[in-house]
């Protein structure tokens, strides 16, 4: 018994040994810059309900058979901070079409247009989610 | 599974050395035609008279097309290079214009397009709180607008939506 309770404890702390690093970045918005980053984990999990942060894209058909496409950036902080910025810029819609799932986001914006100036994304280890199930 | 990538990336490298080699081969063609022709057309003024030019003797060429020794002329010559060249071109902008993202062209104003667009921003801000399906249906009617109106029409949400008077999380 005594040998089995000393396995789960060295076994409890070899895992904290291997964990790697983490690096949580807090949803952070500066409105009034246009500036707004944070991970996504970071926000899932944050205890204030109404954090969070993210990226999203809306293509549209035409009868000519192009299409629109619209791309969006968005987030609100614990102090209550809210951003909003959309874009059809091409390049930046690329770097929305890039994201990952885990990643830390960051974007800046026209205030006087609400236009997306610049979107970024960080997709490390390090704002991986502290234990992902298997399928 | 190591085996089977290991083959398709020797199989691809194959490929590209093959399309590289025929690139070059293409060029080479190019330059031997375009001195064929050269040769051949009489300048445009002031030069050499055309009975003085003799005309050029059929280029020998090596290679796929030549390989049994057969003599091209320089319209032969030029027919290749012109299938080669397509074929690249082909090969080189098929993948680009897949992946271009071409948006709709010009869109032309409309006045009930302009005024559906404006009632249902009108919509958003009386409703205030908004969902997705309020955000597509936004965005669909914006995408029908010239880009002008387009433009316009997000920015007034994005700016809605930064200083409070809608929320939406889409």
């Amino acid at each position: 018994m005594k040998s089995l309770a000393l396995s789960i404890a060295l076994s409890m702390f070899a895992g904290a040994a291997h964990a790697g690093m983490t690096q949580p970045a807090e949803v952070d918005i500066d409105a009034a810059a246009g500036f707004a980053g944070g991970d996504q984990v970071t926000a899932r999990y944050n205890a204030d309900p109404d954090v969070y942060i993210g990226c999203g894209v809306r293509r549209f058909a035409s009868a000519g058979g192009g299409f629109t496409a619209f791309g969006f950036c968005q987030g609100e902080d614990a102090d209550g901070d809210v951003a909003f910025c959309n874009t059809a810029n091409a390049d930046l819609l690329g770097v929305i079409d890039s994201s990952g799932e885990f990643g830390y986001i960051t974007f800046s914006w026209d205030v006087a247009t609400g236009e997306c100036t610049r979107i970024g994304f960080s997709n490390q280890s390090f704002y991986l989610p502290k234990k992902l199930d298997r399928n | 599974m190591l085996k089977a990538l290991a083959a398709l990336s020797v199989l691809q490298l194959s490929a590209t050395a093959f399309l590289i080699a025929r690139l070059d081969e293409a060029n080479a063609r190019l330059a031997l035609a375009e001195a064929a022709i050269a040769v051949k057309q009489p300048p445009a003024a002031g030069g050499i008279a055309p009975a003085a030019v003799s005309a050029p003797a059929p280029t020998a060429l090596s290679g796929p097309h030549g390989a049994s020794g057969e003599i091209l002329s320089a319209e032969a010559a030029r027919a290749i290079i012109r299938e080669e060249l397509a074929a690249y071109r082909f090969a080189q902008g098929a993948p680009r214009a897949a992946n271009a993202g071409a948006s709709t062209g010009p869109v032309a104003p409309d006045p009930k397009k302009s005024a559906a667009m404006r009632r249902d921003f009108d919509r958003l801000l009386s409703m205030r709180n908004i969902g997705a399906r309020d955000l597509d249906r936004y965005l669909e009617l914006a995408a029908a607008l010239p880009e002008s109106e387009r433009k316009s029409a997000l920015s007034e949400l994005s700016r809605a939506i930064n200083d409070g008077r809608i929320e939406g999380r889409f």
